[in-house]
């Protein structure tokens, strides 16, 4: 069935649709509207989750891992400031191996105050050890959701599920909804391996003294590690139930392209267009769509840009001290590989402002026309 | 790959951590501190919350024998001092106490006399409120007591003053049984200083005097001898004892106490038209509020501000000369002094006059030793007097004439006699149990030492965690309609049921006193907080408690006290 729903509506369908057992959560603008439409359904006794009331999003996380603890699917979702106050329990929740998903709906970090879009907020967490999927549309929103679940449950490793503020969150577009008969094949209970068992008492992630430690941290990588192919898999499988799918990142555009537009979330959307109309004209290039921040999907881009000259990666978002976090973790990913192409870094639409048709133009020419970047960081419609 | 522990923690004492210990201390409630019989309010509600109303009985009945008489004629200053009423609406504690007694006569428990030998003889002149009550207290504590009465029957101000659809004679002959159920004997129709001397007593090693104050005060103005001109009190003797006596059909009532209500409220049931005279405005009126307002409902009419001078006879009518007042500065009572406006003269016509201007103690067959001071025996604290082995109290010792006073006095010299005979300091005792800082005193505290001990520190609302209440609507007793009520002398509000009494205990706070909602237990991180299978043991496990003090803020009722640990 479609409805015209909005990003955060989409949100809802995704866990309603995913059985989840506990959602906790803390408002907080512009994630409200999705447990705000949870709770409302769980008050009328229309969706049977638990819903547990608390004081803050550091609780909220808190009592999330107590609850996976026990072996039950969870949920939460939050933004900016709530997200940066659960940053503690997020360690937490990836140390201890809970399959949490969390939505967040990227918003600017004050001061100055701001509630618009900035992915500031979720990068941040990036070494968290969350897998973060980035959303482009209404429909990828609630099919990730769905999606998330049965990686974060075959790693064991909690999913951050992104989407931008307003623009998705708060904006009606058509969205496919499967039906509980459709997703449930698609998505099976939770069974975990381990859970708490009360005959048996046993304390959870408790002391490991450096003899120890190291070994914990080595194979959450190497469950990091895993994520690519799984999350292939169950792409391949959702594809083949529901039509449509979304691999870690999506080449568009025309086949050869001497320079590659990066982009995540939704400005995705307006470069497609930007794209298209670029490559009438005849100008030599192709986009590509990141949607798995983490683990970084290096080898799937590498694949993908072997024969481009240039990468303009549009950033909505800021490292202080280093600029864009995408085209600093291209960079990087980059570095050891073979004939890399140069890596021209934007910075645009901090707080909201729009990435405009006419910036993500400038962005293309800019690098089609500089054999190499003048600076480190170009700022794209900054007001001089 | 997760950190798993299969043993436990039990070796880690956290307790040496602590900087402050909890401990659970009963604290003091408003409602008991503030009454003046020394009820133990909170108790016998959380009693009947639990639907043991013969256990809620039996605790009220260790302070009061009267609660089926002050659930219906107590002016409850418990109600304004109750915590709740800071947050929505106070609980209607005299109508449970009313129900618990009313309830408790359909059992027809009796309260166990005390068992062993008697310690002496005592004489308890009055068997009004105070008499009763001391006489009550004085035999729960072994000792062979003889109530003398002046009049046919006992009750004193209870049975004379009270009129029947306030205080049903059944409810009183009931409470007054069960004090006599305890060995005590009432001897009826002996007038003090009449049929009875101090000297004829040389046989009881104590005695309480009692005697009330049954004298109404006159107005001295011009005319007040007169035919057609009556006191208020006598006139209520005479309605209780059956007897209706003849009124004209106009009835001025002058005075604001709650004689002056009780008087027109009656004679508004005997058909006739009430007006109440009195000379300041309605906020200075002592009578009770809700009395004032039910009287109002039933046609009684007032007129304020108007200070008689003169009665007159004209023809068949009296005739009232009146002064208008107006209001000066606050005089020694706190309230503002009525003040004659010159030249103001008005008259009143009326069939029959009624004076209720308040009531003073008779003195005349008082022993002479016996000191006065404004108008009342002066007494010590425990109601001794100067003369030995004499002590006083209610209305004839004290100026604050409510039952309820005249109740706790009786106790109090109970206490203070008991004390005197067995050769032990009254006032030392006395402090040993008062209620809060005092005055009133617990006597189940004095009989069962160690129980239901509790600081004296009142519960304030602040105190209270109040965000595990939810707001609720007070329960108020039915009351029949005036035009109902006015047809006789039948009782105007009725006993809550059952539902409603559990409901209303329900709303109580339970200052002070823990009654087991465990948030303690569900909150203490360090599971420190021990209970066994069914109800917690009130003790915290102080090897493992951080002395995180989440328990202490976390008890919505303030039972649980945090000190500074000794180092």
């Amino acid at each position: 069935m479609k409805k015209v729903i909005t990003g955060n509506q989409a949100v809802a369908y995704g866990v309603i649709l995913s059985r989840v057992d506990v959602i906790s959560a803390y408002p907080i603008t512009p994630q409200t509207t999705i447990v705000e439409e949870l709770s409302e359904l769980i008050a009328n006794g229309r969706l049977n989750t638990r819903f547990l009331k608390v004081e803050s999003e550091h609780s909220a996380m808190a009592a999330l891992i107590g609850a996976s603890t026990g072996g039950v699917r969870c949920f939460t979702a939050t933004s900016s400031h709530g997200l940066a106050y659960m940053h503690e329990m997020l360690h937490w929740a990836s140390g201890a191996r809970l399959p949490i998903v969390l939505v967040n709906v990227n918003r600017a970090i004050a001061p100055p105050w701001n509630i618009w879009s900035d992915q500031s907020d979720s990068l941040a967490q990036r070494d968290t050890g969350w897998i973060q999927l980035y959303c482009e549309n209404n429909q990828e929103v609630l099919d990730t959701v769905l999606q998330a679940y049965r990686i974060a449950e075959s790693v064991k490793l909690p999913v951050m599920v992104v989407l931008d503020a307003y623009v998705l969150s708060h904006t009606s577009e058509p969205v496919e909804i499967p039906t509980v008969e459709e997703v449930d094949p698609f998505l099976l209970p939770y069974c975990p391996e381990y859970t708490i068992d009360l005959s048996e008492p046993a304390s959870f992630s408790t002391i490991a003294t450096p003899d120890n430690f190291m070994e914990f941290r080595y194979k959450l990588q190497k469950a990091m590690e895993q994520v690519p192919g799984i999350a292939k898999n169950v792409d391949d499988e959702f594809r083949s139930r529901f039509g449509r799918g979304y691999s870690a990142i999506e080449r568009y555009g025309r086949e050869e392209a001497e320079v590659l537009l990066i982009t995540s979330g939704t400005v995705t959307s307006t470069s497609r267009i930007v794209v298209e109309k670029l490559n009438e004209k005849g100008v030599s290039v192709a986009g590509i769509k990141i949607k798995r921040f983490r683990p970084f999907p290096s080898e799937e881009i590498y694949e993908e840009i072997k024969g481009a000259k240039k990468l303009a990666v549009i950033d909505r978002n800021l490292s202080a001290g280093v600029g864009g976090i995408f085209a600093h973790e291209l960079r990087a990913s980059l570095y050891p590989r073979e004939n890399r192409p140069q890596v021209f870094g934007f910075i645009s639409g901090l707080g909201g402002r729009d990435i405009t048709p006419e910036l993500i133009e400038e962005a293309i020419q800019y690098t089609v026309g500089h054999p190499q970047p003048e600076e480190e960081i170009l700022w794209l419609g900054l007001k001089k | 790959m997760i950190s798993v522990s299969f043993g436990n923690m039990e070796w880690n004492k956290t307790g040496a951590w602590r900087a402050q210990r909890p401990f659970y201390e009963d604290k003091t409630p408003p409602c008991s501190a503030t009454c003046p019989v020394g009820n133990d309010i909170v108790a016998f509600i959380q009693k009947l919350a639990e639907g043991d109303f013969e256990g809620a009985w039996k605790l009220i009945k260790e302070e009061n024998p009267f609660p089926g008489v002050c659930g219906r004629v107590c002016f409850h200053p418990c109600e304004s001092k109750c915590n709740r009423g800071a947050y929505d609406e106070p609980i209607a504690i005299h109508a449970l106490e009313r129900f618990v007694s009313d309830y408790a006569s359909t059992l027809n428990k009796k309260i166990e006399s005390v068992p062993g030998a008697r310690k002496g003889k005592i004489a308890v002149i009055g068997s009004g409120p105070a008499g009763m009550s001391c006489a009550y207290h004085l035999a729960r504590l072994r000792y062979e007591v003889t109530v003398f009465e002046s009049s046919p029957s006992a009750g004193g101000m209870l049975r004379m003053g009270i009129p029947s659809y306030r205080l049903p004679k059944d409810v009183l002959d009931r409470e007054i049984s069960e004090i006599q159920a305890l060995g005590v004997e009432i001897r009826t129709s002996i007038p003090f200083g009449e049929k009875l001397e101090l000297d004829d007593l040389k046989d009881y090693q104590a005695t309480f005097i009692a005697t009330g104050a049954h004298r109404g005060r006159g107005l001295n103005i011009p005319g007040e001898k007169g035919r057609s001109v009556l006191n208020g009190l006598d006139l209520l003797r005479k309605i209780n004892l059956g007897n209706r006596g003849k009124l004209g059909d106009k009835v001025a009532i002058i005075g604001g106490g709650n004689t002056a209500i009780d008087v027109a409220r009656s004679v508004i049931r005997m058909g006739k038209k009430a007006t109440v005279l009195y000379r300041r405005s309605k906020e200075e009126m002592p009578a009770f509020e809700d009395e004032i307002v039910e009287a109002v409902e039933e046609g009684v009419k007032f007129r304020y501000l108007v200070n008689p001078i003169r009665i007159q006879q004209k023809d068949d009518m009296k005739r009232l000369e009146c002064l208008r007042m107006e209001l000066g500065e606050k005089d020694e009572s706190g309230r503002r002094r009525p003040v004659a406006i010159p030249n103001s003269n008005l008259s009143i016509e009326t069939d029959t006059v009624i004076i209720a201007a308040g009531e003073e103690i008779e003195v005349s067959f008082l022993p002479k030793g016996i000191e006065k001071k404004d108008g009342v025996v002066l007494t010590q604290r425990d109601g001794s007097t100067d003369m030995k082995g004499i002590f006083a109290g209610g209305d004839l010792a004290s100026n604050q004439r409510t039952v309820a006073h005249a109740i706790g006095s009786g106790k109090k010299a109970a206490l203070a006699i008991d004390c005197y005979l067995q050769g032990k300091n009254a006032e030392e005792t006395i402090r040993q149990i008062l209620i809060g800082e005092g005055p009133s005193l617990s006597i189940f505290r004095h009989l069962h030492p160690g129980e239901r001990s509790m600081n004296p520190h009142v519960v304030t609302f602040e105190e209270l965690n109040t965000d595990y209440f939810e707001t609720s609507k007070r329960n108020e007793e039915y009351k029949d309609l005036a035009k109902k009520r006015i047809k006789g002398f039948g009782e105007v509000t009725s006993t809550f049921a059952e539902s409603i009494a559990l409901e209303e205990a329900e709303r109580c706070f339970s200052c002070g006193t823990c009654n087991g909602c465990e948030n303690c237990y569900v909150f203490c991180p360090d599971a420190s907080i021990m209970r066994t299978e069914e109800i917690l043991t009130h003790q915290v496990d102080y090897d493992f408690c951080k002395g995180c003090g989440i328990c202490f803020s976390e008890c919505p009722r303030g039972a649980i006290s945090l000190k500074e640990e000794a180092r």
